[in-house]
This record gives C-alpha cells, sequence and structure tokens, in this order.
C-alpha cells in the first residue's frame, strides 16, 4: 500500500516535471522568437501552422520594366510605352518569354559582348527597348519568372534589353542585354505564339498613327568631349514643340494618419500596420505627436507627414543574409501585407538594391499616372537628421525586415494645367545654373525624367513636374521646369 | 512744279531704302557671309552635328555642339545661290544668333530651306557683339560650313523596298 501511493507520489512529481520542461520550451520560444512575455498563442500558432509566415504573394507582382520604348531607328521619334497603354502588356509578355529563353538557354547563340558605350549603337536602331531601374541580377529574374537558370548566362543580370526584331536577314529575333557594364548579343528563332516581324511594324505603324508625344535620345545629337559621361539612351525633347501641356498633382496625408487620436483610432491604425500580431504591441502618441506601436523586438513609428519608420530591435544573426531572392521576397511581404496603405492608382516599382555585409537594401518608388513621383534629400523629422531619396527603403536579410522607411502619401490628380518647357537645351543648362561650381568634366547623366517631387509636408501640396536627372552615381539634380504662363490668364 | 516736288521725294526715300538695306547688310560682317572666307578648326566650339557633311530625309534638323570656354557667342548662316553669299538663318525659335549657356551646350532645330544640298555655316566668336573687336578667322573667330542634304522621302522608301526585295530573294534562294 505504501508502495503504490509512493508510486503515485513518484508519477505526479514525474507529471509536474514534464510539465515544466514543456513550459521552460514554450518560454525559450517566446523570449526568441518575440521577447514577448505574453500568452504564447501566436508562438504556438506558428509552431503549429507553418505557412503564416512563408510566401505568401507572388514575387513577380513587382517584375515589370519601368519604361519600354520603341523606335524605327535614327532620326525617327522615340516612343514611351507606358503601364497604361495598349501594347504594354503583349510587349512585355514577350520580353518575359526571351528573358526566360535566355536564362534557360533555350535555343539561343551568343553573338559577342561588347563594351557599354556599344549600347548607344543599338538603340539607334529599330527597336523594342525595356529598361529596369537597377540591374536586376540572374538569380532575382529566375525567382521572377520561376525557372532554373543556365548557370552561365554572361551578363549576370539585365539593366535593359533590346528587341531587334528586324535586324537578322535569316529573320530570326535580335536581343541585346546591357547589364550597365557591357552589352551582349543574342540570336534566337521568334517565340512561335509569340509576336512576329509583322506584328512588330504594325505597332510601330500604329504608333505612328497616334502621333503621341515622341522623344529623341542623346546618343543622335551630343558627345561627351566636354561631360564625364552622359547615357546614350536618356531620352530627350530636341525637336518639335519647346511646350507640352502637363497637370499638377495633389499629394495629400492619408486621412487614417492625420486622424489618428485616441485609443479606438490607435487600434483601427495598429490593425492595418500589425496585421493580426497588433494586440501585442504598445500603442501610443509621443511626445512629439508620432504614432508609436512597440513590444520589446520591433518597434513602428507614423509621423504626421506620412512616414512609416520600422527598426527591429531585436540582435540581428549575421548568418541570416541569405540569398537576393529570398531577402526580396520578405521584403515585397512586408509591402503587400500592408497593401491597403498605398494609395488608389498609385504603382510601386523597384528602384535600387544594395548588397551590404550582411543584409540587402530595396529601394522602391512610385508612379502615379505613369509619372514618377521623386524624392530627394525628404528631411525625416527626427534627432536621426537622416534623409530619403525613395519612398520606400527597406533593410532585410532573408528571415526578415530589419528597418524601413516608407513614406504614405495618398495622390490625386490636380485641377492645375501647365505649359512646361521640355527643350532638352534648357534643361541642361538650368541644371548649371541651379547648381552653381557643378563641373561639366565631372558631370553625368545617367537618366532623366520628368517627375513629381515630394518635399517635406504635414499638410496638402499641389506638385508641380520638374526635372529629375540622375548621375551615373545616382544623385539626383531636381531643376524646375520653364512654365509659360498662358496669355490673358 | 508739284511734279518735280513729288518726283524728288520719290527719288530721296528710294535712296533711304537703298542705304537701309546697305546698312543691313553691314550688320553682319564680311567675314562671316562671304563664301572665301576660310574654315577653321573648331576651336571655340565642337560641332558635334553634323559631323562632317550629312544626309538626311527629314526636313527638320537638329545642330548640336558644345564648348568648354566661357562667354562663346554662335551664328547661323546658310548660303544663299542667288547672293551667293551666307545670310543670318533663323531657327525655329527665330533667333539666328545665340549665347552658349551655363551647361556649355546648345541645340537648335531649323526647317532646311530645300531639297538637295543645304549649305550651312556656323560662325563662333568670344563675347556678344561681333562689332566690338576685329574677328579674324583662326584668331577669335571660328568658322565652320556643312552641306547637309535633303533628300526626297520617296529615296528613302525606294531603298526599303529595295533591301526587302533582296531579303525576299535571299528568301526564295536559300529559303526561310
Amino acid at each position: 500500500m505504501v508502495y503504490v501511493r509512493r508510486l503515485n507520489r513518484e508519477r505526479f512529481k514525474l507529471y509536474i516535471l514534464f510539465l515544466l520542461v514543456i513550459t521552460s520550451f514554450i518560454q525559450v520560444g517566446i523570449l526568441w522568437y518575440y521577447q514577448n512575455q505574453r500568452v504564447p498563442t501566436n508562438f504556438l500558432w506558428d509552431f503549429f501552422n507553418k505557412n503564416k509566415y512563408g510566401t505568401t504573394y507572388n514575387i513577380g507582382y513587382f517584375f515589370k520594366p519601368y519604361r519600354i520604348v520603341v523606335t524605327e531607328g535614327y532620326e525617327n521619334p522615340h516612343w514611351v510605352i507606358d503601364e497604361g497603354h495598349r501594347y504594354y502588356s503583349s510587349l512585355w509578355d514577350e520580353a518575359r518569354g526571351y528573358i526566360s529563353n535566355l536564362l534557360t538557354k533555350k535555343g539561343i547563340t551568343h553573338q559577342g559582348e561588347f563594351n557599354r558605350e556599344y549600347w548607344g549603337e543599338v538603340v539607334l536602331k529599330k527597336s523594342f527597348v525595356f529598361e529596369f531601374k537597377t540591374n536586376i541580377s540572374t538569380e532575382l529574374l529566375a525567382a521572377f519568372l520561376n525557372v532554373n537558370p543556365d548557370s552561365d548566362f554572361k551578363p549576370g543580370g539585365i539593366y535593359k534589353m533590346a528587341i531587334l526584331p528586324s535586324e537578322n536577314i535569316n529573320r530570326n529575333i535580335t536581343i541585346y542585354v546591357y547589364n550597365g557594364s557591357s552589352v551582349n548579343k543574342y540570336i534566337m528563332p521568334f517565340e512561335q505564339k509569340g509576336l512576329h516581324i509583322n506584328d512588330y511594324d504594325n505597332i510601330i505603324n500604329e504608333l505612328y498613327e497616334e502621333d503621341g508625344d515622341g522623344y529623341n535620345i542623346v546618343k543622335e545629337f551630343v558627345s561627351n568631349y566636354v561631360y564625364d559621361y552622359l547615357s546614350p539612351d536618356a531620352l530627350i525633347v530636341a525637336k518639335g514643340n519647346s511646350y507640352r501641356e502637363f497637370k499638377s498633382l495633389v499629394c495629400n496625408v492619408p486621412d487614417k494618419i492625420k486622424n489618428t487620436y485616441t485609443s479606438e483610432e490607435l487600434d483601427d491604425m495598429a490593425k492595418i500596420i500589425l496585421g493580426e500580431d497588433h494586440d501585442e504591441y504598445m500603442k501610443n502618441i509621443d511626445v512629439y505627436n508620432v504614432i508609436v506601436f512597440q513590444n520589446l523586438s520591433n518597434m513602428y513609428r507614423i509621423y504626421r507627414d506620412g512616414l512609416l519608420e520600422y527598426r527591429y530591435l531585436y540582435v540581428i544573426d549575421n548568418n541570416d543574409k541569405g540569398s537576393e531572392s529570398e531577402a526580396l521576397n520578405k521584403a515585397l511581404n512586408f509591402i503587400k501585407s500592408r497593401e491597403e496603405l498605398i494609395s488608389p492608382g498609385v504603382d510601386i516599382y523597384l528602384s535600387g538594391i544594395t548588397r551590404n555585409q550582411n543584409y540587402y537594401t530595396f529601394t522602391f518608388d512610385y508612379k502615379f499616372g505613369d509619372r514618377p513621383i521623386a524624392l530627394e534629400d525628404y528631411k525625416i523629422n527626427n534627432k536621426d537628421g537622416k534623409n530619403l531619396n525613395h519612398a520606400i527603403t527597406i533593410d532585410v536579410n532573408s528571415k526578415r525586415v530589419l528597418n524601413c522607411y516608407w513614406l504614405l502619401k495618398d495622390f490625386e490628380k490636380g485641377n492645375e494645367k501647365l505649359n512646361l518647357n521640355v527643350k532638352f537645351e534648357y534643361m541642361f543648362d538650368d541644371v548649371f545654373a541651379a547648381n552653381e561650381g557643378l563641373d561639366r568634366n565631372e558631370f553625368s547623366i545617367r537618366d532623366i525624367n520628368i517627375v513629381y517631387e515630394v518635399k517635406y509636408s504635414t499638410q496638402s501640396q499641389v506638385l508641380k513636374p520638374v526635372w529629375c536627372i540622375e548621375n551615373m552615381e545616382g544623385k539626383k539634380y531636381i531643376v524646375k521646369m520653364r512654365e509659360r504662363l498662358e496669355q490673358g490668364g | 512744279m508739284m511734279k518735280k516736288m513729288i518726283s524728288l521725294i520719290l527719288v530721296f526715300m528710294f535712296s533711304i531704302c537703298l542705304c537701309v538695306n546697305a546698312l543691313a547688310q553691314n550688320d553682319v560682317p564680311d567675314v562671316f557671309v562671304n563664301k572665301d572666307t576660310q574654315e577653321t578648326e573648331q576651336f571655340l566650339v565642337t560641332i558635334t552635328r553634323p559631323e562632317g557633311d550629312e544626309t538626311t530625309f527629314k526636313e527638320s534638323y537638329v545642330l548640336c555642339g558644345n564648348s568648354d570656354k566661357e562667354n562663346i557667342t554662335v551664328k547661323l548662316l546658310m548660303y544663299n545661290e542667288l547672293t551667293g553669299k551666307f545670310e543670318p538663318f533663323k531657327n525655329i525659335d527665330g533667333e539666328d544668333t545665340w549665347q552658349i549657356g551655363a551647361s556649355g551646350f546648345f541645340m537648335k532645330e531649323i526647317k532646311l530651306p530645300k531639297k538637295g544640298a543645304n549649305k550651312i555655316r556656323i560662325v563662333a566668336y568670344k563675347g556678344s557683339n561681333e562689332k566690338d573687336v576685329v574677328l579674324k578667322p583662326g584668331d577669335n573667330l571660328q568658322v565652320n560650313t556643312f552641306t547637309v542634304t535633303l533628300l526626297e522621302k520617296s529615296v528613302k522608301d525606294s531603298i526599303k523596298r529595295g533591301f526587302l526585295r533582296i531579303t525576299d530573294m535571299l528568301n526564295v534562294l536559300f529559303g526561310e
């Protein structure tokens, strides 16, 4: 009898011991994953449901060219095919097919490698050019297109790609790939189900009939004798009317951010920013009128100008850098899961990739109505004194987002009609006039765009188009466009 | 008497008109307009377009150049076969003379006046007024003349058609 009682007591102790071991594991899990001493429901949920933090969104969502440029060749106009244009999808589908072929080496012939200056010769021919804002590595291309790349894809990535449908005398398609430092030429057969020579010609003929705004390219006119480097394919206006019509743009701080003061409003905002995890955070408005959501490992700050700042507060494991595609996937999930914050009509494009020692920095920018929105030295209203040059800047590794600055703004078309001088000559003079001491011999142009620039403001802003000239180092020069005032107005 | 007076006034007015024309001609230094003025090196402005004599199918033509020197004036002239002289020629913005701006660069669109050969002269000098100093080609005056030949569009089409015929012939010979 005594033996049985003792056995029961021992068994009871054993159960307690098991319970303690299990709870200690849970506690360790909580500390590791959340640094949060509350009920470990999310930790357990994560344990049983592995999909929660897995890939939810298609990585191909952001894989779009910054612009497509079509021309019949030298002395003929270059037309920009924006995302809203009727030929955009068919041309981009075509290009995606040929990029897949290039990566998988499906029936292609490599016809040589040329220096970067040769790109200027390519864009003077009848061509359909697909431009990204940054060099997209082979790994990212493969992830975007969901293909297994051949290990020796020579360019190592695509910055710009040109399809020349009628260059090859044997009626094959010619593809030039420019990675920013060299140009590679490939020949391959036309895709059976894709566009053929006549289809490409028809597109050009219809663009002539549309008679839209055409551009020239720098290579046609400007030499590099005086300047450090001028990208040969930078689009410029050299012929025709000096003035083109534009509309103003109204930029607002989202109402949700402007009007968040009470605890209910804070809860609503937390649900949008934090999703299911919103109840794990302390929510408050600090003395600087900044909305703050914080737990032991994460901090979100939402400034009244619409800037969302995120910081991961816990220790970063340097071994977590991982691959570029894994990191980009995390960055895209961060953005897509907060899609509700993005203003309707706004497109986001990948504008830059920096490969740091232990993590990656991806930058994204906005387009509204096919026109880019630029930030240049945008002041962050805190003690850090940092400036932003992109709408979204994300530091990320393969496991998590580490830091993020995301300027949330609502955009709508303005009512003001503007006649602005688009001629390259005046723009070029104004760059030097506005930037005293700028050395011609050290000046370079990588790209020229007409953009709307957003500056720091907690109020509504009416934006007028401005020139945005990017040099080879990525520095932007924002220059006011010359305006023609309406007579009698 | 009255008739004499009227005829005198008319003669006077006619002479004034002739003088005005002569004075207007004198506005442009002879060294600019004279077809025999010697060509110089491009020591003040580098003309990037035209690069030598060129042929085009488009009536609209863009002249381009750049300079690393300050305070340079450029003047555009077109050869007139009837007078045997170069005459100031206005670009589409209505200017035949301009100063190079802060960028050191200029780009001017012109309408080629006729089909066939168009002789264009670009002169460049330091300062803003050609009368301030005695301009001497090669010393303080750059003079460059180019021939831009405007071809009929039909020539382009026939070249295109000819090329297509050649490719069609090759296709027939060697198969697609």
